[in-house]
């Protein structure tokens, strides 16, 4: 046995065809052919020492293109052809895979039948993509529901604008005392049900405007240090109307190269959202900081104010809540701003949160990742 | 008799493997079963009185997990563009997937699929953007590998267009 054939058995061992190249197509198989080599050509091909394998094997007469290229660039190293199957005589499919490199000065084509590391591969990526499935359809279900609830609130809403206009009607008639405090009663809660279908309604817009596509060009990606300059000079009046003061941090630099993952206009809601939540907080006197910091493969947008910080009982996590509209007299309007960047920031891979500072007031920021 | 290649490209679990069963062995499976690598199938049918085998490269479909390797549409006279009629994503995928064919290929005939359209009630394709398709004179057909509904009709499209070249 020669030192070539003594490799090749060891190699066929393994369950490798080694094939030496000769040019046109052809190709010479070294040592005794492996056991699926058999089973595809045939008992009696896959004995014959000189082959037209592609004839045999379209994939990989596609491959041997790639292969003499790589042969005539002399480089070093080897490439490969990535998976294909066959079928052998009796149906079995086979999982092949070749590669091409020198060897000895010889142009030598490795065929393997990797059939154990192709079924952890092809578990892995049915479960993949049965999952991903699996998210689609349910983010379909989501949102058809999403719809038909918003079509019934809205269907509910339309007689209540009649009731209040017959309440209102009512009122102005000569009713006694005790009939006119029952339609004043009716009119107060119809207007309150009318105020919480809105804010149905708003909420449902909010989580649409979230769920919009966005580019993931990064030539297209916003930059998150223009969109705080321009949220500064946006809010500069409504601050000094509160004899408070708005300010883009002074450490920015805005040079530098700041994009991040997602898309302009709902970027700057979202800094808008911050600021406007840090200006109710604001006594007169104090200074709102709006900046962004570099953390590597992201960055964090914050809104840093002075006020009386977040009362100790109050979380993250209910601040950012559909409806949460905080504690005390100056909470938001409709709870919707701060849920609205919560669904966004997450909906673009990022996350966000709030902390009472050390030194006084509140930091709510928003992490993004770098585009 | 002539041979020609061609491919199927489109997202994953779009029909493509389903697609060339029903053509070349009349068989469906409603299991999903994902492709890994490549597998190659033939068909020998008669198009336009002329003798064709068909060598259908079935190309796993592209996705966060796999790429698409353009070497392995080389020589290939035409391909199948495949989009599920009821996932209006991989419709925007596999034109994504067209525009880097073309690239690859230079401009080799090709017709769209649009499958699954047995699903009726899932189908999430507009007509308008149908009609913008075909507007730019490219082949639109409606599919089903499950009842074989336009199937043999789109691959006997590619192939008399690639014959045709």
């Amino acid at each position: 046995m020669t030192e070539e054939s003594h490799s090749a058995a060891i190699l066929q061992m393994q369950g490798y065809a080694v094939l030496e190249y000769l040019g046109d197509g052809v190709l010479r198989l070294i040592g005794e052919p492996a056991e699926w080599y058999r089973e595809i050509l045939g008992e009696k091909a896959a004995t014959e020492h000189t082959v037209r394998l592609a004839e045999r094997f379209p994939f990989l007469e596609n491959f041997l293109v790639d292969a003499e290229e790589f042969w005539n660039s002399k480089s070093e190293g080897h490439t490969e052809s990535g998976t294909w199957i066959e079928r052998g005589e009796s149906g079995q499919e086979f999982a092949l895979e070749a590669c091409a490199l020198w060897l000895t000065g010889k142009r030598i084509l490795f065929v393997q039948n990797p059939q154990r590391q192709y079924d952890e591969r092809h578990q892995t990526l049915q479960t993949a993509r049965d999952s991903l499935l699996e998210h689609e359809r349910l983010q379909r279900e989501i949102q058809k529901k999403e719809i038909l609830l918003h079509c019934i609130i809205h269907d509910l809403s339309q007689p209540l604008t009649a009731m209040r206009g017959c309440f209102a009607l009512l009122a102005l008639t000569d009713l006694p005392a005790d009939m006119k405090e029952v339609v004043e009663i009716a009119e107060r809660q119809s207007q309150k049900q009318e105020v919480m279908i809105r804010g149905i309604l708003e909420a449902f817009s909010a989580e649409l405007a979230a769920q919009q596509a966005f580019d993931r060009d990064p030539s297209k990606a916003p930059d998150i240090a223009r969109c705080a300059q321009k949220i500064v000079e946006a809010f500069w009046s409504a601050f000094a109307e509160r004899y408070a003061q708005i300010e883009l941090d002074p450490a920015l630099d805005l040079s530098r190269n700041w994009r991040v993952v997602g898309e302009e206009s709902r970027l700057l809601r979202i800094y808008g959202n911050l600021v406007e939540n840090a200006l109710r907080h604001s006594p007169a006197g104090t200074k709102v900081t709006v900046g962004v910091v570099d953390e590597d493969r992201f960055l964090r947008g914050f809104v840093d104010d002075q006020g009386p910080g977040l009362p100790d009982d109050e979380t993250a996590t209910r601040l950012f809540a559909l409806f949460a509209k905080g504690k005390g007299d100056r909470g938001g309007k409709a709870g919707l701003g701060l849920y609205f960047c919560k669904i966004t920031v997450e909906r673009w891979g990022g996350s966000i949160g709030c902390e009472s500072r050390p030194g006084g007031g509140a930091r709510f920021w928003f992490r993004l990742p770098r585009a | 008799m002539l041979h020609k290649k061609a491919c199927m490209l489109g997202s994953f679990s779009v029909g493509k493997t389903s697609l060339v069963r029903r053509f070349v062995e009349s068989i469906f499976s409603d299991t999903y079963l994902t492709t890994v690598g490549v597998k190659i199938d033939k068909k020998v049918f008669q198009v336009s009185g002329q003798d064709l085998t068909l060598m259908l490269w079935d190309i796993y479909g592209e996705d966060q997990f796999q790429s698409l390797r353009m070497s392995y549409l080389r020589g290939a006279s035409g391909y199948l563009l495949v989009a599920d009629g009821t996932r209006r994503a991989t419709l925007d995928k596999v034109m994504a997937i067209q525009e880097q064919a073309e690239k690859a290929l230079g401009p080799v005939r090709f017709v769209m699929v649009l499958n699954k359209c047995d699903l009726t009630d899932q189908w999430e394709i507009e007509p308008e953007k149908e009609n913008e398709l075909a507007s730019r004179g490219w082949s639109i057909i409606r599919t089903s590998a499950k009842t074989g509904e336009g199937v043999e009709l789109a691959f006997e499209t590619l192939a008399r267009a690639m014959l045709s070249t």
